[in-house]
This record gives C-alpha cells, structure tokens and sequence, in this order.
C-alpha cells in the first residue's frame, strides 16, 4: 500500500515537468538585436521619449503639463500610448486638458500631423517621429 | 548591478536576522534555515520599504535615513540575537539532509527543473523589462514617482490626472524598487526584475522548506514541483507585479501558523504570523482582506485552544507591520476605486443571480487556465487524495483550509459587490487572484497527501544512500544541468529566424521592419509581412561570406516579391498561396549586419473578414542558411 501512495504521486511530477518542457519549447529567447522592431514596446517609447524628458529638465518645468495625443486618427491605442507617455515622463503629470496649461507634450504619431496642429500652440521643440514639446502662444 | 544586489542583499540579510530573532529558542535556526531564508527575503523588503516609505516623506534625498534605520534595526536585532547566543550557534553542522534514494531523486529532478524555471523567468524578464501592462503603468509608475519626484511623490502621485495608476495601492513592492535605485544612483529595470524574481524564488524555497520541516523531503520535491510546473508562476515572477509577493506573503502566513502547532505560547512565531499578514496589506490591496481573514482564523484557533497570551503578539506582529499602510491609506492615498461610493446601494448584487451566474462561470474557466498549463494538473494531484482518503491534517494546518476558503469567498463577494463591469473586473484580474493563492493551495496539498510522513518512511528509509552514492548524483545531476543548458540555448529567439555556425563564424537571421513577428507550430516557423519589410543578416565572421538563404514562401493572392540588397535586386520569384519552395537566395555578405529589403507588388489583403484583421501580403517559411567560401 505504501509503494502505491508514493506510486500516485508519480503522475502528479510527470505533469509537472511536461508543463515546465512545453512553457520552455514555446517561450523562445528575448530577440537577439536590441535596437531591431522586435524590441519591447515600452522600451521603444522610453528611447523615443528620452530627449523629450531631457528638454523637460532643462527647462524647470515641474508640475502638471498637457498632453495632446493623435486625437486626429482613430487609433486604438492613443489610451495606451498617453500611458507609455505618463510612464516615461515621470514625475512630471500628464493633463489631457489643456486649458490651463502653457506647456504641452505632442505625442502625435508621425510627423506628418504637425501641420495640424490648433493655431494657439507653437512648437518650442520637435524632437522627431511627431513628438513635439508646445507652448501656448501668446494672445 | 552591483549597488542593486547591496541593496537587495542588505534587505534580505535583514529580514533573515528578524526572523532568527522571533524564531523559537527551543528550535535550533540552523535546522530551519530553509524556513528562515526565504521567510527573510520577504520581512527584509518589508521592513526596509517601510523605512524607506517614511524616510521619502522627510528628505529628497531618503536613503542616508532609510539606510541608518535599516543599520539601527540591524544592531538592535543582531544585540538580541546575541543575547540568546543564536548567532554563535548557526553552522551548518546542524543541518539536515534526507539522504534516501527517493528523496535524492526527486530533489534531483526538482534541481533541474529549478534551472529551466531560472532561464523561463530571465526570457520572460528579458522580453519584458519593464514588465507588462500592471507593471509598468501601476508599480514602476509609483517607483518612478518615489524615485523622480523626491519628497513632493505624495502631491504629483495622487494628482486626479493620473488616478488610473491607482494611486491608491500599496507600496511594498514600489518602496522596495526605489530603495534599490536609491543605492544604485538611478533607475533599472534589473532592480524591479531581481526584486520581483527573489519573491518568486522566495516563494517556492519556502514551500519546499516548509513541507520538508513539517513532511519529508519527497514531498517537498513534489510541492515544489508543482509550483515550478506552474507556467504562469514561472513567467510571473519577473513580471514586476505585486501579486507574487502578495502570494509569498500569504504562504508565509499560513507556514508560520502551521509551524506554531506545537504550542501557542510561542511569541515569537506569533508576532511572526502577525508580520507576515500585516505586510501583505501592504504589498497589495487583496491583503487587506487577508488581514480581516488571518486575524479572525488566528483569534478563533485560540478561542478555541482557550489560549490568549499569542494572540497579543500577533495583533503586535500585525501592528507594527501595518504602520506604513496604515499611515498611507489614511494621510496620503486617495480612496480606493472599489469601495468608493455607497457600499449599501450595491448590497442588492448579492441576490442578482445572474452575477453569481457569471462569478461562478468565470471560476470554473480561470480555475483551468490561470496556470496556463498545458495538462491541468488538478486530476493527477486528486488521484493521491482519493487513494488515501481523508487527508490526515494536524490541528493547525487545518487553519490553512480557512484561510483559502475565505480568501476565495471573500474574492467572491468583491465580485459580486464591485461597482465596475464585472465581465470586465473578472477578465481583468480572477487569474491574478488565484495565482495568489495558488502557492499556498500547494502547500496544503502536500501536507494533506502524506501525513506526517509514516508510509513514506516505512518504503523508503531502508535504502539511504552512501556518500559515493550522493556523489554519483551530483555527478549525475550536473551532466543533465549542461544538457539543459545547451538545448536551452539552442532554441531560437523570438525575432530570430535561422542560426548557422561554420568555420568559426556565426551567421544569424532575424526580423527587421515591416514583419508581425515569428509564429510557430511545431512544424513549421514563420513570419507574416506587412508590406515591404527586412531581414538582418548578422555575420560574425572576419572575411565576406558567402550565405546561401533557403525558404519557403506563401502569399495571400498571387504576387511577386523582391528582394534587394545595397539597392540591387537579388532575388525575385512570383508566390502562391500554398506554400511552397522558391529559388534561394545567394550573395556574399560582409561581417556585421546587413539589410535584405523585401518588397510586393500587390497591397496587403486581410487575413480574415474581421474587422480587427491584419493585413498581410506574404509569408517567409523555415528559413535555413547555409554558407560556403565567397
């Protein structure tokens, strides 16, 4: 009786490391080249909004400052990128109302939205790929 | 890396000093430091986040703070340690090791599955470094916060703008990253891996150390390998989230209470127990509710036992634990999402059918999948329970079974009082739940499969293994530790289409631009285009190669595709969709990396009539190199 209590835990271990095996065979090393489009996601947003940050720094700026996504193009994920955006731009807190806010963060995708862009906001630096730093204009 | 691993390293050594402190005199520490160790990964980062938590209130600058109540801490705990002379104590000659056969060979198979779960959790860390989605926008966020934003975090963290990021949560885990950059001088994502791995490894030493102390060795293996054999354990650990060190906690918990069954009197475990509940309340919000649950299990067995004296000790244990949380949730943190609002308008839920309906449905498909298994190990781990019956439990470690059935119960009536979507809040967070509690369900499991260890000693210690036996384990062991390494990294990475070593040189494959990534059966590897796209061709070779490029290739429609390099067509054949073998690709390439642009001449199709669906054009099959002299 002995031999078939330890017996029946056989099966408990060998379901086990199947499990362990298979998760191994499917999750496949991180890719290999940094820098290529297999990056992560939060990783690319980090590079992308590194200068931006800079710029923030260097200004004096602190406090809440607005954000402006690609509001233009339904793009499902504006919600995700404003969060990437707040997550790199830390500790400086992303106001998507812009209504008292003099400075704002342009995440608008490409570059080519820029030329739309409200006539109120001038852009005080363009730091590529439509990620721009503006500031209101003055009335 | 180095300032990070002090920092970690100092925190543990902590943790595993407050521990030896509360530990049993009657109990040699150098018996239980199985127990001890992992126990002390957990009570060092609470204590040092708490520190630090306070000391970022006060200064810009916390650590000269944290760290001077971290040493005062460390003096007073190491002096009591001197006093009762555990410190002069601890060797490793007291330390016992199980030597049967049985035992040997199933640490054995647990060694080398501990090293597949070591390179599973550094892939999924490495694909990852921030973690994902919780990960970074709640607990990285918040460290960023303690981090960056010095002693104003408390006003900027809990502006409204950002109370998607919960600003509510509590803080162990994101105190205990900051406190690692602090030490460091700035940010890493390897501080939130580590920290998030060592609660993980914490988590399965324990359950290992735990079974061990109060079974047998062959059962701790299996325990272990359970947890190990949970995928989204392994995966989890450095996933940077706080439900792996809230399931350390509660496991924690429930191994101090079943370690105290000897005797309540013992105070030490009791303030102990105590600790451990109380710092789950402040790794994460659930804690809350697991305070509520050990506070009423504990008071209840002593009510019971007729026995007050320990109970003063874990409600000190508690106390002192909840200092932070509590100082956080009434000074600083706005009110919680789920219990803001009237909590008596949405008492009608509980006699809505339809929600208890859809709570119960949402179990039973999350019960199956939230360890993403591939076989659900449920059926194989009845079959021991059902041979032996009953399961022979010791008087406390039925206090185990009331803490996960009201853990689960209480789970459930959040469900069914919260006031957003519940399909939604039930998709979003029931699998996360029950990994929580999954560790200690496996330790419940194996102490109820084999009670106190009668039959298995009455098989097996007959045969224990010679010394030159052991030896021939070890041997053993580390051959099949090299065979698991070599096939592990021979596997592809994710970007990574075809690897070929020759005469010294490397050549390698993988995804530019333009590609939805490598997918996979277990036939066949490929990758989708979106339109024009890349291959890099990296050479690690001193002279031009010459690389031959095999593949095969499908389309959606009938197209032509192009390949060029340095501007020059260097390949082009007309694809199908069936899959089929086209003409290789041959060039000679320089050592380091080139582009190989790939183009089409008719736009991309969707994959399916949805409206979600990718557009693709053409498909590169098993891609293969070859080389040969240029």
């Amino acid at each position: 009786m002995a031999a078939v209590r330890i017996a029946v835990l056989l099966p408990v271990m060998g379901v086990a490391i199947f499990n362990l095996v298979h998760r191994a065979e499917t999750l496949s090393p991180a890719p290999v080249d940094p820098t290529s489009a297999a990056m992560d996601h939060v990783m690319k947003q980090e590079k992308r909004f590194g200068d931006l940050r800079r710029s923030l720094e260097r200004r004096g700026l602190s406090g809440a400052i607005g954000y402006m996504g690609n509001s233009t193009a339904e793009d499902p994920h504006s919600t995700e990128d404003y969060y990437l955006a707040q997550f790199a731009l830390v500790p400086w807190v992303l106001d998507r109302h812009l209504e008292s806010c003099e400075w704002v963060v342009a995440n608008l995708g490409s570059s080519a939205a820029i030329s739309n862009l409200p006539p109120s906001w001038q852009v005080a630096e363009d730091f590529g790929d439509g990620l721009l730093l503006l500031k209101r204009s003055a009335p | 890396m180095i300032a990070v691993i002090v920092a970690v390293a100092s925190a543990w050594a902590l943790g595993i000093l407050c521990v030896s402190a509360l530990w049993p005199r009657h109990r040699l520490v150098s018996k239980d430091w199985n127990i001890i160790f992992p126990l002390g990964i957990g009570v060092g980062f609470g204590v040092t986040s708490g520190f630090f938590f306070f000391a970022s209130l006060l200064f810009d600058r916390p650590l000269f703070l944290s760290t001077a109540l971290d040493l005062l801490c460390l003096a007073g705990v190491s002096w009591h340690l001197r006093g009762r002379g555990l410190l002069s104590s601890v060797s490793l000659k007291g330390m016992r090791w199980e030597c049967s056969w049985l035992t040997v060979l199933a640490g054995s198979i647990l060694v080398q599955a501990s090293v597949v779960a070591i390179a599973l959790t550094a892939r999924a860390y490495a694909a990852e470094p921030y973690g994902s989605w919780d990960a970074w926008a709640i607990w990285n966020m918040h460290a960023r916060f303690l981090f960056r934003a010095k002693a104003h975090w408390p006003i900027l963290a809990h502006q409204a703008q950002v109370a998607w990021t919960h600003s509510d949560y509590p803080l162990l885990v994101p105190a205990s990253v900051a406190r690692a950059w602090s030490f460091a001088g700035g940010e890493s994502t390897f501080a939130a891996g580590l920290i998030s791995t060592l609660f993980g490894v914490a988590t399965v030493w324990l359950l290992i150390g735990a079974v061990q102390r109060l079974r047998n060795g062959f059962m701790a293996a299996v325990g272990g390998l359970i947890l190990l054999g949970t995928p989204a354990f392994v995966t989890f650990s450095s996933n940077e989230h706080a439900d792996i060190p809230l399931g350390f906690f509660i496991l924690s918990t429930a191994v101090v209470i079943a370690l105290s069954k000897s005797s309540r009197d013992e105070r030490g475990l009791s303030l102990l127990a105590g600790i451990c509940a109380g710092q789950a309340a402040w790794t994460k919000n659930e804690g809350v509710l697991f305070v509520v649950i050990a506070t009423f299990i504990w008071l209840l067995w002593s009510a019971k036992e007729g026995s007050t004296r320990p109970n003063i000790f874990f409600i000190i244990g508690l106390l002192l634990a909840l200092v932070p949380e509590v100082y956080f949730k009434v000074i600083l943190a706005p009110a919680n999402d789920i219990a803001s609002g009237s909590i008596f308008q949405r008492l009608g839920n509980l006699t809505d059918w339809s929600r208890h309906r859809l709570i119960l449905k949402s179990c039973a498909r999350d019960l199956l999948r939230f360890g993403e298994w591939k076989t659900t190990p449920f059926l194989v781990m009845a079959l021991p329970l059902l041979v032996q019956g009953k399961p022979r439990l010791a008087l406390r470690e039925w206090e185990i079974v009331g803490i996960v059935t009201l853990m689960l119960a209480g789970y459930y009536t959040v469900y069914l009082l919260t006031p957003w979507d519940l399909a939604w809040h039930l998709d979003t967070s029931l699998v996360r739940l029950l990994l929580q509690l999954w560790p200690c369900a496996v330790l419940l499991w194996s102490l109820a499969v084999m009670p106190d260890g009668v039959y298995f000693n009455r098989f097996s210690s007959a045969v224990i293994l010679s010394r030159k036996m052991l030896i021939v384990f070890a041997i053993l062991n580390l051959g099949a530790f090299g065979g698991i390494l070599a096939l592990l990294s021979s596997q592809l990475a994710a970007n990574e289409l075809a690897v070929k070593h020759v005469w010294g040189a490397t050549a390698r494959v993988t995804l530019g631009e333009g590609w939805y990534g490598t997918e996979r059966n277990h036939r066949d590897r490929w990758a989708w285009s979106e339109g024009k796209s890349s291959l890099l061709v990296h050479l690690d070779a001193k002279k031009p190669t010459r690389l031959t490029l095999k593949f095969a290739m499908r389309s959606l429609g009938d197209r032509q595709v192009t390949a060029t390099l340095q501007n020059q067509v260097v390949w082009r054949a007309s694809v199908h969709e069936k899959l089929a073998w086209v003409d290789t690709l041959s060039s000679i390439f320089s050592p380091g990396t080139t582009e190989i642009i790939f183009a089409t001449n008719t736009p991309a199709m969707p994959e399916a009539p949805a409206k979600d669906a990718r557009p693709l054009t053409f498909s590169i099959y098993n891609l293969q190199v070859e080389s040969s002299s240029p």
